[in-house]
Formats: structure tokens, C-alpha cells, sequence
């Protein structure tokens, strides 16, 4: 493999690194029409490359985001279970849908999302009463130097629709963080600090069924998947350092900047511009 | 054994093990033998995610959690179903 090549590999992943970690997405918004169209890749090797470095994003900042308590173990746990769910119905029944379709759904809620979180303040609800519930839980926000006390609402409608946000993900290729954040910071009142590392370290099992997939069929091209998940790894790392420190208002303003952008690309990509 | 301690440590062994081992392998690949050691980094990153989460069951197992041990029992079935039968 070529140095610049090479240079240019850890830049892609340290850049998906970042945001990831960041905003709780996996990176495969950016990961595979660069993959196709900087570096010549067919999509299928693309998607393969891809996976390997979401996986090394999301475990990289899960090493400081669950250590740190940030990333809500017990809850991601439980809405994978939806995730992973909606993520096999979507691989089934995607052959009956047209994927541009799919493609302007996705951008229509992503941009809903963007809308309601550049428009409403975010709500946190404390717990009842003081409690501790099942759903009650806590995280040190080091931007104000002071803890953070949480109880999820809607739980039964927000793990509906993560089967969903799972089925869409499956069927259109783009990451479930995108629907995931915001379906977390909105519907379910799971603060922002909060609710992006969750993503992030539900991004990496989510992940692991089509990455071994890919991996054990030969189809993962070693070298480039190395330069991508090295970068990603370095990314994640600076990621959650920013993370840890931004305020809430701005993470969620530079997300709701994101999310446009995402649903912009993922339009050009149902153009067939992409 | 806390959840998320044991939890971030299991995923903090995987990806350094499997970071070395791909940086090893492209440094290696240069001279046309770095193959066998990028698959051994890449096979350890992609199972980091997994152990993650059996580490974590066991965690919650052990703190007497049943309630989010089931979760994560369910959780891994889930995962462990959806490989193989990508795989099939």
C-alpha cells in the first residue's frame, strides 16, 4: 500500500473518529462514498471497510464513554435488543422496497429531528420523588462539575421505535445513530450528554453481526480496513475529550447542524448524485 | 465487578490488542508478511463489541441484576443469532 494512501485512510477515520464519538454516529454516512469515491472501492468492499471502522469508533470511545458512566450501559443494552430486531425484519424485507423511498424517509426524520432539537430546549426529567427506579440513572457532566440525575421516559414507545430506527438502518445501509440520538434526547427525556455516547457504544454491537460476516467470507480488504480503524480509533479518542467537555446547548446545536447534512447527503445518495 | 468498570476494561483489552496487531500488520505488510497478523487484529477488534457485552452479563449476574441480566441474556441471543444466520 502507497504512504499517502495509507495517510489518507487515517485521516478518513480519524475524521469519522471524531464525529462519532462526538454525536453518537457510527461514521458510515462518511465512510463509504469516500471509501468509493477517493479511493476506488466497489460498494460491497466499501460497506465491509466501513463496518470495521465503526466498530473501531465505537469501541474506541466506549473505553472512556462506559468507564466514565457517560454511555448508559443498562439502557443501550436494552434498546439493541429492538435495534438488532428491526435491523434482521429490515434485511428481510428490504427486497420488497424500493430503497429511494426508504432513503427520503430516513431524510424526512432526520430532518424532523434536527428541527425539534434546534427549536425546543432539551428536557431532562428528574426522578419521582427522589427514587431510584429501574429507570433512573445518573452521569457526571465534567462541562459543569456536577452530577447528573435522569429517569427515561417513554420507555415501551421509544424501544418501538428503535425497532424502526433498526429496520431503516438495515434497509437503507445508513447508521441507526442518526434516528437513535435524537429518539433518545426527544422522545425518551435521555440528556444529550448522555444519550450520544449510548449510541455510540450500541453503534459497535449493532455492528458486529454484518462486520464478522464480511470478515469471515474474505470479503474485508485487510490493509484498508487497518488504515480506517486505526484513524477511527485516534479520532474516537479526541472525540470524547471534546465530548466530555462541550456544553450541552452547543453539542446539540452542532448535532442538529449534522443531522441536515446527513439527510442532505443520504438525498444526493437516493439522487443517484452520489 | 462493576458493570461499566469491566465493561470499558474488556473493550479497552480488545481494541489496544487489536490496534497493535493492525499496526504491526501494515508495518509488516510493507515487506509482503503482515497478512496472518492484520487478520489476528481485525478478528480481535470485531469480537471486542461481543465480549463487551458478555462481560457486562456476567457483571450484571454477579450484582444479582436480574432484571438487566435478562436484558443482556436476550441481548446476546439476539446478536449471536443474527451472526450465524448472516453467516448461513
Amino acid at each position: 500500500m502507497e504512504a499517502l494512501i495509507l495517510l489518507g485512510l487515517l485521516a478518513t477515520g480519524s475524521a469519522a473518529g471524531v464525529l462519532g464519538a462526538l454525536f453518537g454516529l457510527g461514521g458510515g454516512i462518511i465512510f463509504v462514498p469516500v471509501l468509493m469515491l477517493a479511493f476506488g472501492l466497489a460498494p460491497t468492499e466499501a460497506v465491509a471497510v466501513s463496518l470495521i471502522g465503526i466498530i473501531a469508533g465505537s469501541v474506541g470511545a466506549s473505553t472512556v464513554f462506559v468507564d466514565k458512566g457517560l454511555s448508559n450501559v443498562r439502557l443501550g443494552l436494552m434498546m439493541e435488543i429492538t435495534t438488532a430486531t428491526g435491523a434482521i425484519i429490515g434485511a428481510i424485507v428490504a427486497t420488497y422496497l424500493e430503497e429511494w423511498v426508504l432513503m427520503c424517509v430516513f431524510s424526512a426524520i432526520v430532518i424532523y429531528s434536527a428541527l425539534r432539537m434546534i427549536l425546543n430546549p432539551e428536557k431532562v426529567v428528574p426522578p419521582s420523588d427522589g427514587a431510584d427506579g429501574r429507570f433512573t440513572f445518573e452521569y457526571r457532566d465534567e462541562a459543569i462539575g456536577d452530577e447528573v440525575r435522569y429517569e427515561v421516559q417513554n420507555i415501551k414507545g421509544g424501544m418501538a421505535l428503535c425497532t424502526v430506527a433498526g429496520m431503516i438502518s438495515s434497509m437503507t445501509g445508513v447508521g441507526g445513530g442518526a434516528v437513535k440520538v435524537p429518539l433518545m434526547n426527544i422522545y425518551m427525556h435521555v440528556p444529550m450528554k448522555a444519550a450520544s455516547p449510548t449510541s455510540s457504544y450500541m453503534i459497535g454491537i449493532t455492528a458486529f453481526s454484518g462486520a464478522i460476516t464480511y470478515f469471515l467470507s474474505g470479503q474485508v480488504l485487510l490493509e484498508y480496513a487497518a488504515g480506517i480503524a486505526i484513524g477511527a480509533f485516534a479520532g474516537s479518542i479526541l472525540g470524547t475529550a471534546l465530548a466530555r467537555r462541550m456544553q450541552t446547548k452547543r453539542l446539540r446545536r452542532y448535532f442538529s447542524i449534522l443531522l441536515i447534512a446527513v439527510a442532505v447527503l443520504v438525498l444526493l445518495q437516493a439522487g443517484g448524485i452520489l | 465487578m462493576n458493570l461499566n468498570k469491566s465493561t470499558a476494561l474488556t473493550l479497552r483489552i480488545g481494541i489496544m490488542i487489536g490496534i497493535a496487531l493492525m499496526a504491526a500488520g501494515l508495518a509488516f505488510s510493507m515487506s509482503g508478511h503482515g497478512d496472518s497478523v492484520l487478520y489476528a487484529g481485525m478478528l480481535v477488534l470485531i469480537v471486542s463489541p461481543f465480549a463487551g457485552v458478555v462481560v457486562s452479563l456476567a457483571a450484571l449476574i454477579s450484582a444479582k441484576d436480574w432484571y438487566w441480566a435478562a436484558v443482556a441474556a436476550i441481548l446476546l441471543g439476539i446478536t449471536m443469532a443474527g451472526a450465524v444466520a448472516a453467516l448461513l
